[in-house]
């Protein structure tokens, strides 16, 4: 269960937001709504990336609001810009790992299979520029799942995880979803702004008015 | 008809562009074969001989260790404080900080060198709080000698390279800055993730540049060098024409100068594409920052160092208090005397004054017509597939950069040498030192104006052919309004340079004629320390003046353009 309560954050001079919602999070969730409503600020501030003024956010009988982000157990997939990218594509997802990077076996053996489940293996090496905007994607996706995965981290948030993929990439992408996090009992909340995702992914349509108040 | 009409006025543009580098490029070869045959070749001066001196091994050893010190103490200081800056970008003193580091680049030295000596000096704020703290018992540091050169060029490198470097650390998508959080990096792991390789392509660059600036360096060196132990190629060739009356030895002397710098340039092209592929470091005047997408400080609610790390953080910031603001406070603030009155009536200041701003804008036309043309030439070259062009892009290229590899007293020098056999030197003082100001004055006008240029037309290339817009009439109506922000900064920095410019003038500077930075090396010369410091005041207020002004100036003509 994920609870939002009275969640206020403005923009410095801009917009002013309000959440309040409880998310049960037993199948995913998919959050529509218009461009520039406030999917992605709700998602960041789940994320602890902007802080809000108030309010109280619990997953798991935790306020989340009081750990850092890199303490919370959730892994972020964003838009874009996912990737470093001087950094090849093995050590983009490597680096989310540990502070000093360095990967044990047992990790190693996550991020084989990962890569493969997703069949990303040939471009470990490689740059995240020499590669298509569909397979850095998966790139990204990788590193989210495996970071999940590796740290536990149970809830799993993806702002547009299909924005910008052509329609074979996407339900590629979406089979990779079904298997590789949600049939692994991973909560997932999903921002995009496609009707048909909800259905695609099986998943809880839930509308942003319903969380803003 | 339209299309031919066009490309007649481009190539007229770039083959006069092409014309002028070349004539600037001939002259400059001219200039180094004169100084090669008074110096080289003459025979009251044994080359070899100077070059085995010991005295020219320690000049350059000296030149050179202070500008490697100059250049890591910049460097190191700079790195830390453009991160701070970017990472607390959303303070309100950032604008006004960010935007008094950008009018300390355009500060004559001069002004600064007294700045620093009121704040530094023996007789200095520091020095007298420090006395007061120790009871005396503990003495200050020399301000003359290494520490001061050091000082002087931290003062003006330290600004240009965080100005070079914030920007850069503003531009990461934020998405980057929230995985880090999200990772949990230490500063450690985030400058190696994400600065280090954000700022390695630009450092070289940028290092080498700032080395050349205090290699070079004249005035800074003259006025607190305190002597022959701290010294530079320029300042002994200031000495040897001033002092020793040998031509020979100036000729010699600006001779090595030439090749040393022209060695350091080579190398970089070599290994970097050289100074001019780098328009960043030409930038840090102009740079806008993209602060819109760059997300707040995440941390501020739960971190439970945050009390600490502002501390350290501002504790960082520090020494841009100590070398950078109360030096520039301290010209203020020490320039509101009685003196201030005093030299108000000196006819010496008004005569000085006058001779000051004509050569200015004299310099700061030229720079600006100059630097317009080769710009627009660049640009056109650029946009063509001529076989030649790459070869013509390198020869405007070099010519731009000229400045570098021949400063301001090698020119001076040489055309000292030159113009004394035909005409009366003295008299043609202002001449060369309007030429030597618009080759310092260029590659920052190119630089600032080209890239908007570039993006003018090419961007609305097919408008202007649908629309018949060609020659004067697209110049009037849509290049100079487009490039009036350009323009007046361009025309601000160009005029500013030209106002505070202490180093042609110091080789011609005579009774007859003086310009202002001339004056107040003297005056602070000859124990006027106060006169000095009004001096420094009222050269400040005239070079804001004129930076500022010259916006204003450039938007008045470009909007009258428009209706033309």
């Amino acid at each position: 269960m994920l609870e939002l309560s009275d969640i206020k954050f403005r923009y410095p001079k801009g917009k002013h937001f309000q959440f309040s919602y409880k998310f049960d999070l037993l199948t995913p969730v998919v959050i529509q709504g218009a461009s520039g409503s406030g999917k992605s600020t709700l998602l960041n501030i789940i994320a602890g990336l902007i802080s809000p003024s108030s309010g109280y956010l619990r997953f798991e009988d935790k306020n989340l609001l009081k750990i850092s982000p890199s303490e919370r157990p959730l892994s972020v997939l964003f838009q874009s810009g996912n990737l470093f990218d001087h950094i090849s594509c093995l050590r983009n997802v490597e680096i989310g790992l540990n502070m000093r990077s360095r990967i044990n076996s047992e990790e190693q053996f996550i991020i084989e299979e990962v890569f493969q489940n997703l069949g990303i293996s040939d471009h470990k090496n490689v740059l995240p520029t020499e590669i298509s905007g569909g397979q850095r994607k998966r790139i990204a996706l990788a590193r989210a799942i495996v970071r999940a995965k590796c740290l536990g981290k149970k809830l799993m948030l993806l702002d547009e995880p299909f924005n910008g993929l052509d329609f074979e990439t996407k339900s590629e992408c979406i089979d990779l979803l079904k298997d590789g996090c949600f049939k692994e009992g991973y909560k997932v909340i999903i921002v995009s702004h496609d009707n048909n995702d909800p259905k695609l992914l099986g998943a809880n349509r839930v509308k942003l008015e319903n969380i803003l108040r | 008809m339209i299309k031919n009409q066009s490309n007649g006025s481009k190539v007229s543009i770039s083959v006069l562009g092409v014309g002028v580098t070349i004539v600037i490029l001939g002259a400059s070869l001219s200039l180094m074969v004169f100084l090669y045959r008074f110096g080289v070749g003459s025979q009251t001066l044994d080359f070899s001989q100077l070059l085995k001196d010991f005295r020219v091994g320690a000049i350059l050893y000296v030149a050179g260790q202070q500008a490697l010190i100059s250049c890591f103490v910049s460097f190191c200081l700079a790195v830390p404080i453009s991160s701070i800056l970017a990472k607390r970008y959303y303070w309100h003193i950032f604008p006004p900080l960010f935007g008094m580091l950008g009018l300390v680049l355009v500060m004559p030295t001069t002004v600064a060198a007294v700045g620093i000596l009121k704040v530094w000096g023996l007789n200095g704020w520091l020095a007298q709080t420090f006395d007061t703290i120790s009871f005396g018992t503990v003495g200050w540091v020399n301000i003359y000698g290494l520490h001061g050169v050091v000082l002087a060029h931290v003062f003006f490198n330290l600004p240009l390279m965080i100005r070079v470097l914030t920007p850069i650390f503003l531009s990461f998508p934020k998405e980057h800055i929230f995985l880090s959080e999200q990772y949990g990096f230490s500063r450690v792991k985030f400058f190696w993730v994400l600065e280090w390789p954000a700022i390695k392509r630009v450092a070289f660059s940028l290092n080498v540049l700032v080395f050349l600036l205090c290699f070079t360096s004249f005035s800074l060196v003259l006025m607190l060098g305190g002597g022959p132990k701290v010294t530079t190629l320029e300042v002994e060739i200031y000495s040897a024409i001033r002092f020793d009356f040998s031509i020979a030895k100036a000729a010699a002397l600006s001779l090595i100068q030439v090749a040393i710098v022209a060695c350091v340039i080579f190398l970089l092209t070599f290994f970097e594409n050289g100074l001019s592929n780098n328009s960043a470091i030409y930038l840090p005047l102009g740079n806008r920052l993209n602060q819109e997408n760059f997300p707040r400080a995440p941390l501020r609610n739960y971190n439970k160092g945050f009390v600490i790390n502002l501390i350290k953080d501002i504790s960082w910031l520090s020494p841009l208090i100590f070398i950078i603001f109360l030096p520039f406070f301290a010209v203020i603030l020490s320039g509101f005397s009685e003196s201030l009155i005093k030299v108000l009536k000196w006819e010496i200041f008004w005569e000085s004054l006058k001779n000051t701003i004509l050569i200015a804008f004299l310099s700061s036309s030229l720079a600006i017509s100059l630097g317009f043309l080769l710009a627009y030439s660049k640009v056109i070259l650029r946009g063509s597939n001529f076989f030649g062009r790459n070869f013509f892009l390198g020869l405007i290229e070099s010519s731009i950069l000229i400045y570098l590899a021949i400063p301001a007293i090698v020119l001076g020098t040489a055309l000292f040498i030159v113009l004394r056999q035909f005409a009366d030197v003295v008299a043609l003082s202002w001449l060369i030192l309007v030429l030597s100001n618009v080759f310092l004055c260029l590659p920052f006008v190119v630089r600032i104006i080209e890239p908007r240029l570039f993006s003018l037309e090419s961007k609305h290339k097919a408008l202007y052919k649908s629309l018949g817009l060609v020659g004067a009439k697209k110049f009037f109506a849509v290049t100079l309004p487009g490039l009036n922000v350009e323009l007046g900064l361009a025309l601000g920095i160009a005029l500013a340079f030209s106002v505070g410019d202490l180093s042609v003038i110091a080789l011609f500077g005579s009774n007859d004629f003086q310009t202002i930075p001339w004056l107040i090396y003297q005056t602070a010369g000859r124990y006027g320390l106060s006169d000095a410091n009004a001096l420094a005041l009222l050269l400040l207020v005239v070079t804001f003046f004129f930076f500022f002004c010259s916006k204003f100036l450039v938007r008045k003509v470009c909007s009258i353009s428009v209706k033309i």
